[in-house]
């Protein structure tokens, strides 16, 4: 069964067709970051008509990077929710009046469990229950999976979110955009034991997460002690501080569903350090963990033809 | 004509909600708070404590930085903006902003100076800045005849 995803809940715009909820066949995606040349100049960040603009074209492109016709379609799959009004509204506007048109059944999905469903892309076994974490630019959200299809949140951000907070101290320490990677880069030479920052755990039980108090005490830091000599420092403990809060929640929700699988997702869940620290503890907890590749990280429509297939498949069967 | 400004200190970011929850319990639909400060000055607290004060749920309200701007249902709605990674403000068209705009809701703009010619004539102008790790400077100040008759900054 061949699913047609499409993602516009932010900046990127992401074609993708998917077979049987794993086999990636096409997975086109244009942004501001990473403009294919096919479609030439920068996509505008948050303007919707750029994903009017690049949507047609990278449709086209995904069915022939497949090799299939729309007729050979057999389910639509679009993100619905969350993210930016005006940009889901192009992804579903077109979705719809393809699946209107075509007569092919459309499926919406959520963003930050598609961002979790990019682990079924892989062929391996995963074992449910499964506790999720989705760490991205606009989310930090934990979740337990009963299965592919069932997911509930356990957890999230009461103030910023884990990659927002990597791009505003990436902006305060003069690091160019995007952030979250510069960061990660200046951090690598840093010593991360060298600052102690605060981390928030909102008591012991908690599986919330808060970050502006972190934040916050690393602009101060930079502000009362100027950020010319040891920029590497401060990056390397903001980061450690951030990564630390996250292994804490994922250690608390796993011990909580007493489950041995743990599944990422996000644009941050590409972060070599975020990436190192989880295999860490899964491999002392004996956990199964599963992370996406870093292109299946970010924003784009494979992870939402999977979900939307496995979505799908289950309302067949009930 | 020069505004005067109400200037206050704040000790803690539960002072800074505090306030916030105090002057949200003021608000009528229609009005529009613009926020205005640097990263990490308590911007997106004192939001959450005038959500309090209008009677919305009270861990609901979170950082819009991402999305730009986020509903929030009350005894009066709440329209939360943040233009933190807006660029141009004539990207705020895209949006649709007059629909928040039409004064079904209190308005609450994150980093409204990015935006000033969208600003409606009447707001409250509040302005935080770091004294030090913890405390902050809150200057309050009300633009607009109308808005001023009430007498916000009084109570």
């Amino acid at each position: 069964m061949f699913v047609l995803g499409i993602e516009t809940s932010c900046d990127e715009t992401s074609l993708a067709v998917v077979r049987d909820g794993k086999k990636v066949l096409a997975n086109v995606i244009a942004s501001q970051n990473r403009v294919h040349q096919k479609f030439g100049g920068v996509v505008p960040e948050l303007a919707s008509r750029a994903h009017v603009e690049v949507i047609d074209s990278l449709f086209l492109k995904a069915l022939r990077d497949s090799k299939i016709t729309s007729r050979e379609i057999s389910l639509i799959a679009v993100t619905a929710s969350p993210g930016l009004k005006g940009s889901l509204l192009i992804g579903s506007t077109f979705g719809r009046a393809l699946s209107f048109a075509s007569h092919i059944p459309l499926t919406e999905v959520n963003h930050l469990c598609a961002h979790l469903a990019a682990n079924f892309l892989i062929e391996k076994d995963i074992k449910f229950p499964a506790v999720g974490l989705v760490v991205s630019g606009g989310h930090t959200n934990l979740f337990c999976l009963e299965s592919r299809s069932k997911m509930k949140i356990l957890g999230e951000t009461l103030d910023d979110a884990a990659g927002e907070v990597f791009d505003k101290v990436a902006r305060v320490l003069n690091l160019e955009y995007p952030g979250g990677p510069s960061l990660e880069k200046v951090a690598k030479k840093g010593d991360p034991l060298a600052i102690k920052f605060p981390c928030a755990y909102l008591g012991k039980k908690s599986l919330d997460f808060s970050f502006s108090g972190i934040k916050t005490s690393v602009i101060y830091y930079v502000k009362k002690y100027g950020s010319s000599g040891d920029i590497a420092d401060i990056a390397a403990s903001f980061q450690k501080a951030v990564i630390k809060v996250l292994v804490e929640k994922v250690r608390r929700a796993v011990n909580l569903k007493k489950t041995k699988t743990l599944l990422l997702g996000g644009g941050v869940a590409s972060n070599r350090v975020l990436r190192g620290e989880m295999k860490k503890f899964a491999l002392a907890e004996g956990i199964d963990l599963f992370i996406p590749s870093p292109i299946l990280c970010t924003d784009n429509a494979a992870m939402v033809a999977s979900l939307g297939y496995y979505l799908y498949s289950q309302s067949d069967q009930t | 004509m020069e505004k005067r400004a109400l200037i206050l200190i704040s000790k803690s970011p539960g002072e800074t909600k505090r306030l916030g929850k105090k002057i949200g319990k003021l608000l009528l639909p229609g009005d529009t708070v613009a926020l205005i400060g640097e990263l990490g000055t308590g911007k997106t607290v004192f939001s959450k404590g005038i959500a309090q004060g209008l009677g919305i749920k009270r861990n609901l309200v979170r950082s819009p930085s991402f999305v730009l701007v986020k509903e929030y249902s009350g005894k009066i709605p709440l329209f939360h903006f943040d233009l933190y990674r807006l660029k141009r403000a004539e990207e705020l068209n895209t949006l649709g902003y007059e629909e928040y705009f039409s004064g079904k809701g209190v308005v609450i703009i994150e980093w409204a100076e990015k935006a000033k010619n969208f600003l409606p004539e009447e707001y409250l102008k509040i302005e935080l800045s770091f004294i030090n790790e913890n405390e902050r400077k809150i200057s309050l100040t009300v633009k607009g005849e109308d808005l001023k008759k009430r007498g916000i900054l009084c109570q």
